[in-house]
């Protein structure tokens, strides 16, 4: 629960923490942005190699910057294989036959089931889910015994492997910026430097401090909120909700018994926290006293410079041949 | 049978350097029959913590709990299946906001029934008479729970846990937030469970008139620990230290029998378990 995506601020004292928020969403957002113009894997490797210098600089855990990556490695796993086997532009590097036979096929059964049996009691799921994928590829390729079907010709095209690398760093990289601004910004923060930045739709009559508290009360409740559910599950446990064994159909019953109270108890939370805030003379849309005010300083200058820089390097590469 | 615990200490987080305890080192024994149990304490002491050990909703960090024969521990394997022992042990939270969650009055007490694999009918059937036995009457079967009010609550939170018939019936401040009729007739339908049907009732209460008057056995919590357990007649007579250090309030009857000991001279026991039984004492010694 306390790895939840917003909730990663880490407290500390590193140049990047003292960056004033605005500087660092805006140089976020710029250097996102850069990121889309490089056409090669190298320029993405130069730039995750930059972000890593960055992170490492300012003294933050590589551990917490991969496990923000946690929610996206199976998509950047998926997208990489799609790319590798559809992907049919250059020369053939690398060809082999799959075989579908009898062998092959109870081979990737009997993995398959070990595969899940074990999923339950292993911590690194995802470096296992690696590993059950290259032995259903070595069954596929080395058990030709008793064979059913045709072999398939699998070959890799040198595009498709090129296209697979340099979407799988693209996401990484993208990811990383985007954990270094979470990782090194509080969440009030990054309300407050979003509340400046919205200021411009004033001229929408969109009230920005509207849109902060939004943020702002979002951020909040989402560890109540999940404290809801566990409290919602404990109650349901209690009085004899089995949530750990049962077919996947009950499973999906438990699952809509929670979101159901979950609405209820939403709602009227927000109605309770609409309350508590009018009784203590909120009135919406009024100016309020500050807790913190933002400070522009040079360096956030300096850093807003050198991502523009690097924006521009990148269009230059884009444009140049 | 019954509940035990051995050494058990129990952390909110476990994993974080230099953790508190919210509890630290508990033993205790309660049998799964004829018990009526008062749990004590100043806020914050660990309380509600500890029942929660009872029915396995939370596991001890250290140590283990034994519930109805099944032991409960920390193992990193497979997590066990506790639902036997919540069929066996009913809890009453505190908060009875965290308790209900179905959308009207009648599911929610039904909730329990359906899970132990009753048909829809008898499920109904028995959270009709856990509903009748609370005094709650008809008019609030389909009402949404979050409607009720603060008392309303918690008395159906109650029946959802009566329509589990349970042996031990464990409530955490049942009778917090409820004017004094109903309160009163909530402690005697505990009485009722425990004097006729031989169930286990344990509670948890900050009102020492009904700790006196209801309680057979009395367990202290202070300072995250069991503290005393013993009888109540015991704790006010010899453990005064006890009853000072955990911020315990004296029973009524104690105080009235002790001022009258003391301006009238007279020698009333100090241990009388209500209000008619002092007048009575009195009434004799004229
Ligand atoms: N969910 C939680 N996370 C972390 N700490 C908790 C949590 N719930 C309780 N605690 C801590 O555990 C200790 C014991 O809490 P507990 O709720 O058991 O007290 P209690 O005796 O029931 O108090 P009260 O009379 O106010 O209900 C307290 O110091 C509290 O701060
Ligand atoms: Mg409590």
């Amino acid at each position: 629960m306390n790895n939840f995506v917003l909730g990663q601020y880490v407290p500390g004292n590193s140049y990047l923490h003292k960056l004033d928020p605005r500087a660092k969403i805006i140089s976020t957002i710029v250097l996102m942005v850069a990121i889309f113009f490089f056409k090669n894997v190298y320029a993405i490797l130069v730039s995750l190699a930059l972000i890593i210098i960055l992170l490492l600089t300012a003294r933050l855990s590589i551990i917490k910057a991969i496990k923000g990556l946690k929610p996206l490695l199976i998509l950047s796993l998926f997208v990489f294989i799609f790319q590798l086997l559809f992907n049919r532009q250059g020369d053939i590097i690398y060809n082999t036959k799959l075989y579908f036979s009898l062998t092959s096929i109870s081979a990737i059964l009997l993995i398959t089931i070990i595969y899940f049996i074990s999923l339950k009691y292993l911590k690194l799921k995802f470096l296992w889910l690696l590993v059950y994928l290259s032995l259903i590829f070595i069954s596929l390729k080395y058990l030709s015994f008793v064979e059913l079907f045709n072999p398939f010709d699998l070959n890799i095209y040198k595009e498709g492997l090129n296209t697979s690398l340099f979407v799988f760093f693209r996401l990484i990289t993208i990811v990383f910026i985007s954990t270094l601004l979470t990782l090194t910004t509080k969440p009030t923060d990054l309300t407050l430097a979003i509340e400046w930045l919205f200021r411009p739709l004033k001229i929408f009559k969109i009230n920005p401090e509207e849109i902060a508290l939004i943020i702002t009360i979002a951020l909040r409740y989402i560890p109540t909120i999940l404290d809801e559910a566990y409290k919602i599950m404990d109650a349901q446990a209690a009085r004899g909700a089995d949530f750990k064994n049962g077919s996947l159909i009950k499973r999906i019953k438990q699952l809509v018994s929670l979101l159901v109270p979950m609405f209820v108890i939403s709602f009227e939370r927000s109605d309770e926290l609409a309350d508590a805030m009018l009784s203590r003379n909120f009135v919406p849309g009024k100016p309020k006293t500050r807790y913190h005010i933002l400070k522009w300083n040079y360096k956030d200058t300096v850093a807003l410079v050198i991502v523009t820089l690097f924006l521009g390097g990148a269009i230059c590469l884009y444009i140049l041949p | 049978m019954g509940i035990s615990l051995k050494e058990v200490s129990y952390s909110y987080n476990p994993k974080r350097k230099g953790t508190k305890y919210a509890l630290k080192n508990v033993s205790l024994e309660i049998n799964e029959r004829d018990e009526m149990i008062a749990i004590i304490g100043e806020s914050g002491s660990g309380k509600s913590t500890l029942v929660s050990l009872f029915n396995a909703l939370k596991i001890p960090t250290l140590g283990e709990a034994n519930v109805m024969g099944i032991t409960i521990k920390k193992i990193r394997k497979r997590k066990e299946n506790y639902n036997s022992i919540r069929k066996h042990v009913g809890l009453v939270f505190q908060f009875s906001d965290y308790q209900l969650f179905e959308e009207t009055v009648l599911n929610d007490v039904m909730f329990a029934p359906m899970n132990f694999g009753y048909k829809k009918e008898e499920a109904k059937e028995i959270a009709i008479k856990a509903l009748n036995l609370v005094g709650i009457d008809e008019s609030f079967y389909e009402k949404s729970p979050f409607q009720l009010s603060g008392g309303e609550k918690k008395i159906v939170s109650i029946a959802g846990i009566l329509a589990m018939e349970p042996d031990i019936l464990v409530f955490d401040e049942p009778t917090a937030g409820l004017d004094p009729e109903t309160k009163k007739k909530m402690i005697e339908l505990f009485r009722v469970l425990n004097r006729d049907l031989h169930k286990t009732v344990v509670f948890i209460t900050h009102d020492m008139n009904i700790v006196m008057e209801y309680a057979k056995r009395v367990i202290v919590v202070a300072d995250r620990t069991i503290k005393y357990d013993g009888t109540k007649e015991e704790l006010f007579l010899n453990h005064l230290d006890i009853v000072k250090d955990a911020h315990i309030d004296y029973p009524d009857t104690f105080i009235i029998s002790k001022m009258i000991n003391e301006k009238l001279n007279k020698n009333i026991n100090q241990l009388l378990e209500s209000k008619e039984e002092l007048l009575e004492e009195l009434l004799k010694d004229e």
